[in-house]
């Protein structure tokens, strides 16, 4: 049995391929293009070219993400909230609650013992604390967004930060350059911010342990660190698999029950 | 001579009027992040203009975020107060107030002195400030100035969902891949920004007569999208709806001055 998963985002599609023994055997990550489908049959053909695979070969594919709904290739879409809390809960089976950054929103998830959905709040209106966030920061800073991280971890003396809006907050950080403060500084107080952000979400949701970060921002070491002394504790953090592609690997996860359902 | 300041997250505006409250110099200059710069400058220019020294001004008056970088001894007043002193002495007969300026909105109940009877504002969210406009003119790559005659050649109506701005700027994209035009987004974008000032208005008993201010006054496919929600008649602040706060900040600084 071959599953897939793809998970067409607000600014990244990702797909995930596994095999019958719960192996993941390829997955690759891109820049959305601007329609929803012709972003899935990409990234779904980049994952099939590095599993040697083509489209037939897949058995079922689980489509999820804010462009779910119009993957014609995908046999079923499942929202990504129950997809980030499977796919976390099946990397660490001690994982309760899920924060997740997507590029235009912001989740906390809670899941039982099974990896099933208990509880979730999302913020999808406002784009504080989301990935948009910290890509206009980046813009504004002149740094890359890949980079944002490691620069707010060297920052000795963050800045206070009081808007919340992405926009607002934007022209705050160019008055702090105006003013001669220090890039890493700026890095700091914004990854503090983003933090304060994301724990008054996971407050709201209930803070069970173990907690994971998923999504883009998980890889904003900065963002991570601020969050763990928020909550006083650890974060578990996903090493060998991408956090980006917990979405995608939860709707494969939700595939495979599908087909053994209907082998059933 | 008396010097009202309104230093604000966008432009910086100033105000010199005599001792019989005419108007004797004024200018508005980009603020660009930089509020000691900005601050600096106006000072000098509204000088120049009347040809006058710093020792002629006998009060000024500072409003506005960056109201503390006013290079001359000066007090500071709250924006509200400024607005309402500004809307009495330009049309003593408005009652409400709507400011849109870079980076807020804001309603205010006027009484027949110009004093503050009640106010709402909105500064936490850009999607109810010139910045909203700033963020889609620069997607769509139209100058800002031409924003409201784009939108006001519009044959379409198209409705903007996104209530945030950085979201609205992803909406927009999608409709522009979607083939529809400059104009008929930006009239969308207008009404949708036009709304959100006509609901935060709503939120004080809104009183004849309705007088509206701040750099967004100017755009005039905005204010006919006001007048319209509001379903009633709008009058612009004289002589530059911008200068509006400066010049309530000059004319309180001559009330204390006399």
């Amino acid at each position: 049995m071959i599953v897939a998963g793809c998970d067409v985002g607000s600014l990244t599609a990702k797909a995930l391929i596994m095999d019958e023994d719960e192996n993941i055997v390829a997955y690759d990550v891109m820049t959305v293009l601007p329609n929803p489908l012709r972003s899935a049959e990409e990234i779904m053909s980049r994952a099939l070219k590095k599993a040697n695979m083509k489209l037939s070969d897949i058995d079922f594919c689980v489509s999820t993400g804010y462009g779910r709904e119009k993957i014609t290739f995908a046999k079923k879409d499942i929202s990504e909230i129950s997809c980030h809390g499977r796919g976390a809960h099946w990397i660490n089976p001690k994982i309760r609650t899920v924060i997740d950054i997507g590029g235009q929103d912001l989740k906390a998830i809670r899941v039982n013992r099974d990896g099933e959905l208990m509880d979730f709040i999302m913020n999808d209106k406002c784009a504080a604390g989301t990935g948009r966030f910290l890509e206009g920061i980046a813009k504004t800073l002149k740094v890359d967004l890949y980079d944002l991280g490691a620069l707010a971890l060297s920052g000795t003396n963050p800045v206070t930060i009081n808007s919340v809006c992405t926009i607002f907050t934007q022209f705050d950080v160019m008055c702090l350059i105006v003013e001669g403060a220090d890039k890493a500084d700026i890095a700091a107080g914004v990854a503090r911010t983003m933090a304060t952000r994301m724990h008054k979400l996971l407050r709201k949701v209930g803070i069970k342990k173990e907690v994971a970060i998923t999504g883009g921002v998980a890889k904003n070491q900065g963002v991570v660190k601020c969050l763990e002394e928020l909550i006083r504790g650890k974060i578990v953090q996903f090493t060998e698999i991408d956090p980006q592609i917990v979405g995608a690997l939860g709707a494969a996860l939700f595939a495979r029950d599908e087909v053994k359902r209907s082998r059933m | 001579m008396f010097l009202g300041c309104d230093i604000g997250t966008g432009y910086t505006k100033a105000v010199l009027i005599d001792k019989e409250g005419t108007i004797r110099a004024s200018d508005i200059i980009a603020t660009e992040a930089d509020p000691k710069n900005a601050g600096d400058e106006i000072l000098k220019r509204v000088l120049n203009a009347a040809s006058i020294g710093l020792n002629d001004i006998n009060a000024c008056f500072s409003t506005g975020w960056g109201r503390a970088y006013v290079n001359i001894e000066h007090r500071e007043k709250g924006m509200m107060n400024c607005l309402a002193k500004g809307a009495n002495s330009v049309l003593p007969s408005c009652r409400t107030l709507l400011d849109i300026g870079a980076q807020h909105s804001m309603a205010i109940s006027v009484d027949d002195r110009g004093n503050v009877v009640e106010f709402r504002q909105n500064d936490r969210c850009a999607a109810g400030s010139g910045r909203f406009v700033e963020v889609i003119s620069e997607a769509l790559h139209v100058p800002l100035e031409e924003v409201s005659d784009y939108a006001m050649r519009s044959q379409e109506n198209i409705t903007v969902t996104a209530q945030c701005a950085v979201f609205a700027e992803s909406e927009v994209i999608a409709l522009v891949n979607d083939g529809k035009s400059q104009e008929a987004i930006l009239a969308g974008i207008l009404n949708s920004l036009a709304r959100g000032i006509v609901t935060l208005a709503k939120r004080l008993s809104i009183q004849n007569d309705i007088l509206v201010s701040g750099g967004l006054a100017k755009n005039k496919a905005l204010v006919n999208d006001i007048e319209m929600n509001l379903e009633n008649r709008v009058n612009i602040a004289s002589p530059d709806p911008q200068l509006l706060a400066a010049l309530g900040a000059a004319l309180l600084a001559k009330e204390e001055g006399e």
